[in-house]
């Protein structure tokens, strides 16, 4: 699952290692404008629908935090 | 709108009901200012909901889709609530195709195109830039001077001309930079930084100090207040050459996102 993070999270911004970072926003990586985007291929590439009320930044903050949230919805 | 839990609870009402294609990019800060404001509604129609923002006379419309070919109804729902008063949106999108069929269908509605901006940025770790002597941050004082400015270069429909409580507000968190040249503003920047990326908002010179060198030190002294931010980011109208080719003497590059704002007059 965290392979498939990363390669999405590196679709969506090439210049970056996102593997050891504790806060993408933090760092620049993600702005609100990735954020959205980044739900749209979770959603897509995992077939789930992440809630309105979860696509806050602490929900994406980083890989292990990306990946409970997937739990949440049920990826396995 | 009461609250920031509300637009989260629309959003994932919205979700839920697979309305995922949006031109909504929830800025928690700048959302709460237009709710506090009460400049942002939600609307509920018959066959379509969708947020507004209203400002300077003009309805910006926030729409949640389940495909982009949804809009032609949204256009008419919009149209039907809001028969005699100004309407604007905008849309990012990357794919070709679907650049030509909102255009197209824009212009079915008599929504015309107003603009198309374009998104550039870069990562850096390392900026090295001096301090320029001749940039300063702008005071309260210095507002009228740039609001003139700004009616006078940009178009308040596609490129959000600040309003006196965002000026005021920018002017407080040191945020516009601004050169005088006996006590003229000769050219003014408005930067955002946000964390590690800084936004350049907003870049002009007045008409009667250009070739003077202004935006290239506005820049300058932007890069150095943000030497610990690692990204950059700005959207820039795509025919202002002399605008993008400046920007990329500093390292901006094109990424392929282009923002259109659509617009229907009275």
């Amino acid at each position: 699952m965290t392979e498939k993070i990363n390669e999405i999270l590196k679709s969506i911004r090439p210049e970056f290692d996102f593997i050891g970072v504790d806060d993408f926003f933090e760092e620049g990586m993600l702005d609100s404008f990735d954020l959205v985007t980044l739900v749209a291929e979770l959603d897509k590439n995992f077939n789930i629908h992440i809630d309105g009320l979860d696509i806050v930044p602490e929900n994406f903050l980083n890989l292990e935090a990306i990946e409970a949230l997937l739990k949440k919805n049920g990826v396995k | 709108m009461k609250d920031w839990n509300e637009v989260l609870q629309h959003i994932s009402d919205f979700r839920k009901k697979g309305l995922n294609i949006t031109n909504f990019y929830p800025n928690k800060n700048e959302m709460e200012e237009w709710i506090k404001d009460n400049s942002f509604d939600f609307y509920e129609t018959e066959k379509d909901s969708f947020f507004v923002h209203s400002e300077r006379n003009i309805k910006y419309i926030f729409f949640f889709l389940n495909s982009l070919n949804d809009i032609n109804q949204s256009l008419i729902e919009i149209q039907k609530q809001f028969p005699s008063v100004q309407i604007a949106y905008d849309f990012i999108l990357s794919d070709k195709e679907q650049i030509e069929f909102l255009k197209t269908e824009n212009k079915k509605y008599n929504f015309l195109m107003r603009a198309e901006l374009k998104r550039m940025s870069f990562v850096k770790k390392d900026i090295s830039v001096n301090s320029q002597n001749d940039v300063n941050f702008a005071e309260k004082k210095d507002i009228d001077g740039i609001k003139e400015l700004f009616e006078k270069t940009f178009d308040s429909i596609s490129e959000r001309i600040p309003t006196e409580k965002q000026f005021l507000n920018y002017v407080k968190n040191n945020q516009i930079l601004v050169i005088k040249k006996d006590n003229v503003i000769a050219g003014c920047a408005v930067i955002e930084i946000q964390k590690k990326t800084m936004y350049l908002k907003h870049l002009v010179t007045n008409i009667s100090f250009r070739k003077q060198g202004i935006a290239t030190r506005l820049l300058k002294q932007a890069f150095f207040l943000a030497k610990d931010c690692m990204r950059f980011i700005l959207w820039v109208k795509t025919n202002n050459e002399s605008a993008i080719n400046l920007y990329r003497k500093f390292g901006y590059e094109d990424e392929n996102f282009r923002n259109f704002t659509f617009y229907k007059g009275v």
